[in-house]
């Protein structure tokens, strides 16, 4: 198993290639967190999100020896994020389904994740028009998945892709305005 | 498609951090330096920008859900569970508050109820205690139409819930629409529902949430029934229409706010009544009618809390049959669930049914139906065929037309950059005054109203119902002008020519129509500039260039399509002949910007430059410069970029080309980028003209501009500020950044020369902090010695500037942007604006005539306007002496006769005496003009005085030894003589002295004493010759009123007013023969003499009466002079009459009344028809009333009214003397009296007593033609 510290600092080094193999890891990892919560909570709890990214970041990085732990902090928070982001649409998508006359499925994790009831389809138009996003920049759609599908505080989502205050409200307001528009535009 | 345009964005960024709109507006359109495509990326980021707000602000997953949280914990009762003494059964719902289930009662009845748990977000005890409260009136209810609520109370979990009557029906639209029902049929489903709110509402009950699935239809017995479900449920919930009710319920609650009236939707919503459930009913028949909801559900679901609140209390929504039209494909459904086409359908709904669903959802409660069954009763009226309540609100759909029709055009798609710049005009006016221009509006509007409702309802006799249409529609007029001159009123303060003068147009008559313009109108249209000339050139300029002397106008036109050349043409301002036209090819870079943004590039990046002699004009691209001779047409010579050193922009944002040649031709400054971003370097190259060679480089990453001559340039530099050096040495002469930096950098300055080259002139941005935005301020030097001469601030933005020939003065303007249409002249030296001229066209460039005295305009329209600039220099009168008295003012109210007490030393001859005081006294008889200027003086001056109506002589009256004697000086050759006898005798108190009409003849009542015994004796002298034509018999009283019947053969006099009730009987009124000296009428009699007015034709006398006894009502009685009748007499509710004016012709008595309710002074004027005695109009002011007065045409009343004590800040008002509407209204900067119109209607004034420290003076407004004459 390739180890996390390793691909982030590969990916400092300019490999972004490795953000594919660091994204099934944290997505792993998420779940299996979640899974270890949820067995210590009663039923019917949620669980907080941005809790479970920095506990997984702090499991799957802050541990590793002999690096400071902030390196490929941006990398690890981005990757996270997306994982949130699939999660998300995933569970989105299951109670769309179950509206339209799906079964009710087996109480999994993601269950417990409070998506507001009224936000799936919100969830998935942006979760649509994000790619998109990141195609043209990718630190905006970063921002987006911290912000909206990591549940991170303006001040948290900027520490944690290595952004000044200032950067992260310029890239913020554009982000929402050019993903305001494509869903205006879709309808 | 959205494009992603890193230079859109960038430019989106910037403006978006910029507060003030129009900075934003003059920024974007300058960062876009004529892109349009580009433009349009910036403004649609900017919008939806602006439509964002909370769009992603809130993450899909909840943040504050940590365990523990109980208040967001999903409901967890599910069937099965046991609530209370209920069992649940089913879900059979999931409404906006919570999940609804079938539940069955276990005790103390057994029977299945509807169960209501609330969702999250609630407090629960704050629910149950609000529901306790209403439970008592709840119980109260009962109705078979609506769905009882029998408890409510808490789950184990601590959530509220609610338990009902158990309906199971389903929401009355959806039945509508699966029944396939008819118009008439939900008419009557809808009564149905009105019964059963009226009923609720008779209990003291509104129910606050009424909508399509509140209100359930249930099959009973085979017949639909309808239950209003969820009665004191949303009062106990205490929903309001918070930021979180709709964000953390917004799909579900979607329907709260699309019924929820507009007092609901305020911030603190507590005072909210029945009508307000007529509001929702309105909506619910609304939909029933059209399928959809007033206001669109789409737009609530995106809009941010703000702007639904804004909807909901602001706009207004469109009629059922207007929307019907617009329902688009969606229409054939529609009219297939209500059984019918949709022509039909849309005829059907027009009209009557319009009206009745308007009235329901009037913004202003006050204006919808008083209850539920007075809307029912409206709908059975329509149902029976009968007249309906409601009302068309035609004439509210014209005002309103009206007033979007001078509101801002909105223009989105639009490519072109000057159809932008116009679409700004008019957004200065700003919303608060929009709002105040829509209440008076709407005033004028409801006024209409009336008076066309009063027309419809009267009568049967065919011909008064005519005349009182007539009359009505006459009414109509005159609201829609006063509202219109309101309109126009506000845009003149806003000073927003072009909106003005249109509005102005706007009211101009129609063939047939009565002219109801006056004063107000030509003294608006006065403010602006006229005129002194106005070429049309053009259908518009774009950015046009001006010769120095005004001679020529250059423009670039817009290319009609893409591939149609743009056209550089040439005219002369003074005919319009056009003398220059030269196609012009796209540069490289117009190409390029076209290609980038896939959008035909009808604007490119031009600008124009005269040479100052006006012999030839360059023109620059972004490739090339070329030259071209005025006189031949012909090309002098041109110089193109060299292809392969393309020039790199920072975003391909432009403002203008990169290069510009000297003023001479030899040189040509070009400017070289290089790099991206924050990498970007620049530098200028000095380029010989003739050779192209280089011959130098300046660091520099702005465009220099030449001085006049080409020997210097000034640029301006991030880092050492405004720059000066030789063009070909490249010695720096001058060197100065003495301005504190804003946060927004603007290195370009903008530098100009002055025409004697000794001065420079820059636009820096000095910000008071580092972080804050600077303000735009205009900064001129002397070049020699470096230092700052003044400063202009604030400027807008985009200001350009124009040097006088003399380099005195600078015009000062804002190309474009601006809604207003205003030109400042600043004066060099002190940076003082010395004179504005408000135009009524948006200039566009503007330069001097070459002496000065002229300014040459060309206006975005495509004319080119010619305006006088010689400043009045204002004369700031000083005072002449010490208890300043105006003795009178002329008839057209320019000049003003006054006496003072002199301070300074005696011009020389024997000192005027004036009373037995210790001291002798000096006093001094001045003639001033309208501006304080002193035309005459004389050291003389006594015991009152009275300037004649021409404004020549001052007749006065001069203590002597041994008595007093009249004198008149005469102003244009300052002698003084006397006039008629020496009067022995005398008293020492002011007489009333009176000219004639024609000036020939004067008038003096002299107050004389002989021990205890006081006459008064009226004495008639020849105001020539000096020679008494009469004199009367002595009367008992002392007279305060003389004046001259217009004929010159009566002189009318009279007592002084008096509030003393102790002295009833010393009020007289006579007529006294000027021939013989006889008193030939005796009016009255009078008590208490409250104001005398002689009628302008000499034909009625007015006087009012201050009676407390026995009526208790005061009393004005007109005399005919000629027999001395009475011809009408006019009782009023007792208040104290402080003056008499009779209108032209004597045919209208104004009455100037105050009284004192509970300590507060109120003023009203009343107006009476002489004829009919009837009261036609008071004018109620908000303040008191000092003086009033007719126009000569007696078609306006003018007040002048104080705002607070006497001496405070006033205005004078302008009524409509017709209907009492207000007009216009002037500030004045203190109270003075004699508020009159000179005879010709073109000036109004008052005359203003002098005080400590400042002088006596006259306010006077002029309106200077009359309407016809002013557009030729």
């Amino acid at each position: 198993m390739p180890d996390v510290t390793h691909i982030l600092s590969q990916m400092e080094a300019g490999d972004l290639s490795a953000a594919e193999q660091l994204l099934p890891l944290v997505y792993d990892e998420l779940r299996m967190l979640a899974a270890a919560r949820l067995s210590q909570e009663k039923p019917g709890q949620t669980i907080q999100a941005t809790a479970l990214v920095h506990e997984a970041y702090l499991r799957l990085v802050g541990a590793a020896s002999g690096r400071s732990p902030w390196n490929g902090r941006g990398h690890f928070f981005a990757a996270a994020a997306e994982a949130m982001r699939r999660i998300l649409v995933e569970r989105a998508r299951a109670r769309s389904r179950l509206k339209h006359g799906g079964g009710r499925q087996r109480c999994e994790f993601e269950e417990h994740l409070a998506v507001a009831e009224d936000r799936v389809e919100e969830l998935l138009a942006v979760h649509d028009a994000l790619d998109e996003l990141a195609r043209h920049d990718p630190q905006a759609a970063d921002l987006v998945k911290l912000r909206f599908f990591a549940g991170f505080e303006h001040q948290e989502a900027a520490e944690a892709l290595g952004l000044s205050r200032r950067a992260a409200d310029r890239l913020w307001r554009l982000a929402r305005t050019w993903l305001y528009q494509v869903l205006k535009d879709e309808k | 498609m959205v494009d992603w345009n890193p230079q859109a964005n960038e430019i989106f960024l910037q403006a978006a951090e910029i507060a003030s709109a129009n900075d934003r507006q003059a920024f974007v359109i300058r960062a876009c330096g004529g892109c349009a495509a580009l433009l349009e990326q910036v403004e649609s980021l900017l919008a939806a920008c602006g439509d964002l707000g909370s769009f992603l602000d809130r993450p899909a997953v909840d943040r504050r859900a940590t365990p523990g949280t109980a208040d967001y914990r999903p409901i967890a009762e599910g069937p099965g569970s046991i609530v209370g003494p209920y069992r649940l059964m089913e879900q059979i719902g999931e409404g906006g508050f919570g999940l609804v289930f079938v539940a069955e009662q276990l005790q103390p009845v057994r029977r299945k109820v509807a169960l209501k748990i609330i969702k999250p977000g609630m407090d629960t005890r704050e629910v149950i205690a609000r529901f306790e409260a209403e439970r008592q009136a709840l119980a109260l209810m009962d109705h078979p139409n609506i769905a009882r609520v029998f408890d409510a109370g808490a789950t184990e979990s601590g959530r509220p819930y609610f338990v009902m009557e158990l309906v199971r029906g389903i929401p009355i639209h959806e039945y509508c629409d699966t029944q396939q029902l008819a118009t008439r049929s939900r008419l009557e489903l809808f009564l149905t529902v009105c019964q059963a709110v009226q009923h609720a509402h008779t209990k003291g009950i509104i129910h606050r949430d009424l909508k399509p699935s509140n209100i359930l239809v249930a099959p009973h017995d085979g017949a639909p029934v309808v239950k209003v479900i969820d009665f004191g449920v949303a009062k106990a919930i205490g929903q309001q229409l918070t930021e979180k009710t709709i964000y953390t319920r917004f799909t579900q609650m979607i329907g709260t706010p699309l019924y929820m009236s507009p007092e609901q939707a305020e911030i603190n919503a507590l005072d909210v009544d029945i009508r307000s459930d007529v509001y929702s009913l309105g909506v619910l028949l609304y939909e029933l009618l059209t399928g959809v909801t007033p206001f669109d559900r789409q737009r609530f679901q995106k809009a941010a809390y703000e702007e639904i609140r804004r909807i909901i209390r602001e706009e207004e929504p469109p009629k059922p049959s207007t929307r019907l039209s617009t329902l688009g494909e969606t229409l054939a459904r529609v009219s297939l669930q209500r059984n019918t086409q949709p022509e039909k359908l849309s005829a059907l709904v027009r009209g009557d049914l319009d009206w009745i669903v308007m009235k329901a959802l009037e913004k202003d409660r006050a204006r919808r139906y008083e209850t539920s069954s007075a809307f029912a009763a409206d709908v059975r009226r329509y149902l029976a065929e009968e007249p309906i309540e409601a009302r068309p609100p035609s004439v509210g759909y014209r005002m309103r037309k009206l007033m979007r029709r001078h509101r801002t055009p909105v223009i989105a798609s639009s490519a072109f950059l000057l159809v932008l710049l116009l679409g700004l005009l008019g957004t200065g006016l700003g919303l608060v005054q929009a709002r105040r221009e829509a209440q008076r509006a709407r005033l004028a509007q409801f006024e209409a109203e009336q008076q066309k409702q009063k027309a419809a309802d009267e009568g049967k006799n065919a011909v008064r119902e005519k005349n009182h249409a007539l009359a009505a529609r006459e009414g109509l007029r005159r609201a829609l002008y006063a509202a219109q001159i309101n309109l126009a009123q506000n845009a003149w303060k806003a000073e927003n020519g072009p909106h003005t003068t249109a509005i102005l147009q706007s009211v101009t008559p129609k063939p047939g129509e009565t002219d109801l313009r006056g004063f107000e109108w030509r003294f608006l249209q006065g403010q602006f500039q006229r005129e002194e000339q106005i070429v049309r050139i053009a259908d518009r300029f774009v950015e046009p260039a001006l010769s120095d002397d005004g001679a020529y106008v250059a423009d670039v036109g817009l290319a009609r399509d893409q591939n149609s050349p743009r056209a550089l043409k040439v005219w002369k301002t003074a005919n319009g002949s056009e003398v220059l036209n030269v196609s012009l090819s796209q540069s490289r870079e117009d190409e390029r910007m076209a290609t980038l943004h896939r959008l035909p590039s009808m604007i490119g990046i031009d600008a124009l430059q005269f040479s100052p002699d006006g012999t030839r004009l360059t023109h620059t691209n972004a490739n090339r410069i070329a030259v071209f001779e005025i006189a031949t047409g012909g090309e002098a010579f041109h110089y193109d970029l060299p292809a392969a050193n393309p020039s790199a922009s920072p975003f391909g944002v432009r403002t203008g080309p990169d290069m510009v040649v000297s003023p001479d031709g030899r040189r040509i400054l070009r400017l070289v980028r290089e790099g991206r971003f924050s990498r970007l370097s620049s530098k200028a190259l000095l380029i010989d003209t003739e050779s192209g060679n280089e011959l130098r480089t300046i660091a520099t990453t702005t465009l220099g501009r030449f001085r006049r001559d080409g020997g210097q340039i000034a640029y301006g530099d991030p880092k050492r500020g405004l720059v000066i050096e030789e063009t070909d040495s490249g010695e720096v002469v001058f060197s100065v950044k003495d301005w504190s930096e804003g946060d927004f950098r603007n290195s370009e300055l903008k530098p100009q020369f002055s025409p004697q080259g000794n001065r420079v002139l820059a636009f820096v941005l000095e910000g008071a902090s580092p972080r804050e935005a600077g303000a735009l301020r205009l900064a001129i030097w002397d070049v020699a010695t470096r230092a700052r001469l003044s400063t202009v601030s604030p400027i807008e933005l985009s200001a350009k500037a124009a040097w006088s020939p003399d380099g005195q003065r600078i015009a000062l303007w804002t190309a474009g942007l601006q809604p207003g249409a205003n030109l400042s002249l600043v004066n060099v030296q002190t940076g003082a604006e010395e004179q504005r001229i408000l135009g009524s066209a948006t200039v566009a460039a503007a330069t001097f005539s070459p002496d000065g005295k002229q300014i040459v305009v060309a206006c975005h329209d495509g004319t080119i306007r010619v305006w006088s600039c010689t400043p009045e220099s204002p004369h700031v009168a000083e005072p002449r002496g010490r208890f300043e008295m105006l003795a009178g003012v002329s008839d057209d109210g320019r000049r003003a006769a006054l006496t003072a007490m002199l301070t300074d030393a005696p011009l020389g001859g024997a000192l005027p005496q004036i009373g037995a005081g210790p001291r002798p006294r000096r006093s001094g008889l001045f003639l001033i003009d309208a501006s304080g200027r002193v035309l005459a003086r004389t050291e003389e001056g006594g015991l009152g005085s009275v300037l004649d109506h021409a404004g020549q002589r001052v007749a006065f009256v001069r203590a002597v030894p041994g008595g007093n004697q009249l004198m008149l000086w005469d102003t244009a050759t300052g002698n003084s003589r006397p006039c008629g006898e020496l009067w022995r005798h005398a008293a020492r108190v002011a007489p009333a002295l009176a000219f004639s009409h024609d000036d020939t003849q004067i008038a003096i009542a002299m107050p004389l004493e002989n021990g205890e015994v006081r006459k008064t004796v009226i004495q008639v002298c020849d105001a020539v010759s000096g020679r008494i034509m009469c004199t009367s018999e002595p009367i008992d009283t002392p007279l305060s009123f003389l004046a001259f019947n217009p004929d010159g053969k009566t002189v009318y006099a009279s007592s002084f007013p008096t509030r003393d009730p102790s002295a009833p009987s010393s009020s007289v009124l006579l007529g006294l023969d000027v021939a013989t000296g006889e008193i030939r009428t005796r009016f009255g009699p009078i008590a208490l003499q409250a104001g005398v007015s002689l009628s302008d034709n000499g034909v009625f006398l007015a006087a009012a009466h201050n009676m407390v006894q026995p009526s208790g009502r005061g009393r004005a009685v007109v005399w005919n002079t000629r027999h001395g009748q009475v011809v009408n007499a006019f009782e009023f509710e007792h208040r104290f009459v402080s003056k008499v004016c009779l209108g032209p012709q004597g045919r209208d008595l104004l009455l100037m009344t105050h009284r004192r309710i509970s300590g507060i002074a109120e003023s009203q004027v009343l107006v009476f028809d002489v004829a009919t005695g009837r009261e036609r109009v008071s004018l109620s002011n908000q303040g008191q009333v000092v003086d009033a007065t007719f126009s000569p045409d007696g078609a306006r009343i003018a007040t002048l009214v104080a705002e607070g004590a006497q001496g405070g800040p006033g205005e004078v008002v302008l009524w409509d003397a017709q209907t009492g509407r207000e007009l216009l209204r002037l500030p004045a900067e203190t109270i003075g009296e004699d508020l009159r119109f000179s005879p010709d209607g073109r000036r109004l004034f008052f005359s203003i007593r002098g005080a400590r420290g400042r002088p006596a003076r006259i306010q006077s407004w002029t309106a200077p033609s009359r309407p016809g004459t002013v557009e030729d």
